[in-house]
């Protein structure tokens, strides 16, 4: 065999070439093979990444398509401006669309309260983060949360994917007095109220960045949402609302419930609205035939004032549970 | 069967557990043990990843250690790497994709690790493809073993817990211990690295 000159500059470059080729054909070659599987193994990662928000943890791989299907009822997507893409699932959008599309999955959680999943994607220290957080129908309490990042620093920022973290999360209040989003992710022990969360010891940044997630992006989904006022068609809001405390005349009513906690009126409006499967035409159904709603002023205690979705005016409900109550 | 465990293998494979150890004689890989020693966990799996990347790249240069040309032979070492953490993290995700999600973090820090071009560098390109593969595995453990030592008492001090449980009791918290934050933050890795280092070098009075 002949000796080849290994340092001349036509066998480098030809080496180099040769090289760089033949490493590109086998890495696509991988890829391409092991797609599929991969797919696969990312699509029952992200549904048990789902379910972790609904508090149901450690399931084996194969368990989770079955719990899925049977803790995640209806999804939709909106549009920022608050329509609903006809015939898209929400699974199907991936996390960085998120922010042009809003993806709502209506569930149940471990324990069997309803809840809407909303998929968050925010920023950290390294790179991005996501999560799924689990909200009443109202938006008014986290019921489960789960994390989880692409490069955050191992043992400090990748702790967000944790479960001691992320159980934090459950029972809070998502709003602040101001009717504003308030629940974020402070620095540990600096905690001043309910919707300030402890952050990661030694990982400010990811804390923040989490918090920051949190806080923006539910705010967002109220925004599309139109602060909580259904808007016409998204099976979503219908159903949701009808979990929640009715539907045109809910925002008030939930905040009002919100403050009295325990309010008696609420629940059997949510039903009268159930019925009708529809926010718009809810209020209208809930006049006619929901016994709990207002038909006149003299029905509401304080105020004096019907409104046509048949609650009372807000100055008489607010803080008045008989008002509330309709008794 | 006497060639394959001779004592100038043997020697590759134990001389980087101690008197050569990578990270205290030759302070390599220093960036990753500051990165993740936070815990033990994240620890044993950058090890155990180094040891086996350092293994097969040595293996590979070795093989073709004689058709290298020797201008380009960094950026060929740096592609045999590449190519082989991405063909293994892509296997991975395909086949046991807990340990990929868990990996996923590293790779970026396996391809970058000193350690690794080192021993590329110092040893594969002029020895034979058994004792480098040996080497590989010698010095991934030497890696390993630091790294531990440091997650051991980063996580210790600083969080209380082993793997995550906690092992500092209750009652030591209610008669006012507190964790070391400090040792959560990345420059209390080199500070643990020094004592290590300290302790080797006055046990091992010939290196001093």
């Amino acid at each position: 065999m002949a000796k080849i000159n290994t340092n001349s500059n036509v066998y480098t470059i030809c080496y180099a070439a040769v090289m760089v080729v033949l490493v590109a054909f086998l890495l696509a070659f991988v890829s391409s093979a092991l797609k599929p599987a991969q797919d696969a193994n990312v699509a029952i990662d992200k549904k048990s990444q789902i379910l972790a928000s609904l508090n149901v943890r450690g399931l084996a791989k194969s368990e989770v398509e079955a719990k899925y299907n049977e803790l995640i009822q209806e999804t939709c997507v909106m549009t920022p401006d608050g329509q609903v893409l006809e015939g898209e699932d929400a699974f199907g959008v991936e996390t960085k669309e998120i922010g042009e599309k809003f993806p709502i999955y209506k569930a149940k959680t471990a324990d069997g309260a309803d809840a809407l999943v909303l998929p968050l994607k925010g920023r950290g220290l390294w790179g991005g983060l996501w999560g799924y957080v689990a909200v009443t129908p109202d938006m008014q309490q986290v019921l489960g949360a789960f994390f989880n990042h692409e490069s955050e620093t191992a043992g400090l920022g990748a702790l967000i994917k944790d479960e001691p973290f992320q159980s934090q999360f459950i029972g809070r209040p998502v709003m602040g007095a101001d009717g504003k989003v308030a629940l974020t992710v402070v620095k540990k022990g600096a905690s001043e109220s309910e919707t300030q969360v402890d952050g990661v010891t030694g990982a400010t940044l990811t804390s923040k960045g989490v918090g920051e997630m949190v806080q923006g992006g539910i705010q967002q989904y109220l925004d599309v949402m139109g602060g909580a006022k259904p808007a016409a068609g998204c099976p979503h809001k219908a159903a949701g609302c009808a979990e929640a405390d009715g539907c045109e005349g809910c925002p008030q009513e939930a905040a009002g419930c919100a403050e009295t906690d325990g309010c008696e009126g609420c629940p059997q409006e949510a039903a009268g609205c159930a019925e009708t499967e529809g926010c718009e035409g809810c209020p209208q159904k809930a006049d006619a035939d929901a016994p709990h709603k207002c038909k006149s002023g003299s029905d509401c205690c304080k105020s004096g004032t019907c409104d046509k979705s048949g609650s009372c005016g807000k100055p008489g409900c607010d803080g008045d549970k008989a008002c509330c109550g309709h008794k | 069967m006497s060639q394959i465990f001779s004592k100038a293998n043997m020697e590759a494979l134990t001389n980087p557990l101690n008197l050569n150890n990578p990270v205290l004689i030759q302070v390599l890989g220093i960036c990753s043990a500051l990165a993740v020693t936070a815990q033990l966990e994240p620890a044993i799996v950058m090890g155990l990843s180094v040891t086996i990347i350092t293994a097969f790249s040595n293996l590979i240069i070795s093989l073709i250690r004689k058709s290298i040309p020797n201008r380009i032979r960094i950026i060929v070492q740096l592609v045999v790497v590449a190519a082989l953490v991405t063909i293994v993290s892509q296997v991975l995700k395909a086949f046991a994709y807990d340990v990929s999600v868990q990996l996923s973090v590293y790779v970026g820090l396996i391809i970058t690790n000193c350690i690794l071009m080192g021993r590329l560098e110092a040893f594969a390109m002029m020895n034979k493809p058994w004792p480098s593969f040996l080497d590989g595995i010698g010095n991934g453990i030497g890696y390993a073993i630091i790294l531990v030592i440091v997650g051991f008492f980063r996580e210790l001090l600083g969080a209380g817990t082993l793997f995550g449980m906690q092992v500092v009791p209750d009652w030591c918290y209610e008669h006012g211990y507190v964790n070391n934050g400090m040792m959560t933050m990345p420059a209390m890795s080199l500070i643990i690295v020094g004592c290590v280092i300290w302790a080797h070098r006055a046990y091992n009075k010939d290196l001093q």
